[in-house]
């Protein structure tokens, strides 16, 4: 609302709330038939909500893929990853699975800096999108 | 309380409750209404243009964002629709000589002196507001009829603060001449 009007003012002396002009009889009524005819007007979908998932969806996944690589040991002997022997130690077998067979599979050593390097740039893309999508939330 | 209403109908309208947005209409429509009047001085351009913003609104509907007014919203579009509207139009001029001179030329049976005095003023406001540009005839409506501040007059019509308290000022000092010069007349009249 407005500061207090000057008495001195005088417009302000022939104008007044009590003046304002009110809507004819039927206004409403007319409003609802036009819009009848009208095309709803388009309804909030959920595909917002799910497409905001994507991005955690995708970083999960970074996330497990990045784990796997610390898990599973590669032929480089510069990451020694010690959990099949600490299976193995404990006397936990898996039935379905030969953990040394993993020790075929050889990942380059440069592998788990690029997957590293992905999910901090996943999450650098999700801030930007948060800082700068923050005014139509 | 009235702007969570708002929001509540606004949420029921796109949930597909058409029927909610009458208690919208119902809620602003003197408001819409009286704006539009103001700006464009008559009757029948007026109910058209409230009319049309309300079905501009109904269409922008999903789109408007919840934390702002849905009442500033309305009056911009009001705003908007009314001042396109009378810009495109042919410029009718004025001159004094087309005001009756006194309140008793708005007697009629039936009605007191006292109503008579009121629709004289109401008529000499509505003279002296179609004497002044549409912009000028917004501003001077928001700010004494729905009693904005400059702050929400700004919003609503993308003027600057310090224009708006400029061109108020001229407004103002334009009406109380045209408003002095009636009055005259009138005295004259019954000299």
């Amino acid at each position: 609302m407005n500061e207090s009007k000057n008495s001195n003012d005088p417009v302000s002396n022939f104008l007044n709330r009590e003046m304002i002009e009110k809507a004819p009889e039927g206004f409403t009524s007319k409003v609802m038939t036009m819009i009848q005819v009208e095309p709803r007007p388009a309804q909030r979908s959920p595909a917002k909500r799910e497409r905001s998932v994507v991005p955690y969806i995708s970083a999960g996944v970074i996330i497990l893929l990045t784990l796997s690589t610390f898990i599973l040991p590669g032929g480089n002997d510069l990451i020694k990853f010690p959990l099949p022997d600490i299976m193995r130690e404990l006397g936990l077998t898996f039935p379905s699975f030969d953990f040394s067979k993993f020790n075929i599979i050889s990942l380059p050593g440069w592998v788990p800096y690029m997957i590293a390097g992905i999910l901090i740039l996943s999450v650098f893309d999700r801030a930007l999108y948060g800082l700068f999508h923050r005014r139509e939330k | 309380m009235e702007r969570k209403d708002d929001i509540i109908y606004i949420e029921q309208v796109l949930s597909g409750k058409i029927n909610a947005f009458s208690y919208i209409v119902d809620r602003h429509k003197n408001r819409a209404y009286n704006l539009a009047f103001r700006i464009c001085g008559n009757h029948e351009e007026a109910e058209e243009i409230a009319q049309d913003s309300f079905m501009k609104v109904y269409r922008a509907l999903p789109g408007f964002k919840m934390k702002s007014s849905f009442a500033t919203w309305l009056y911009r579009i009001v705003y908007n629709t009314a001042i396109s509207h009378v810009r495109g139009r042919k410029i009718k001029i004025l001159s004094l000589e087309d005001f009756p001179a006194d309140a008793t030329d708005f007697q009629s049976a039936g009605i007191s002196e006292e109503e008579a005095d009121r629709d004289y003023r109401n008529s000499l406001v509505n003279f002296a507001l179609q004497k002044i540009t549409e912009e000028e005839r917004g501003l001077i409506s928001l700010y004494y009829y729905d009693e904005l501040s400059t702050d929400e007059i700004s919003e609503v019509t993308s003027i600057s603060k310090s224009n708006i308290k400029v061109k108020l000022f001229r407004a103002r000092q334009k009406m109380a001449e045209i408003i002095e010069k009636v009055e005259k007349k009138k005295l004259t009249y019954h000299e």
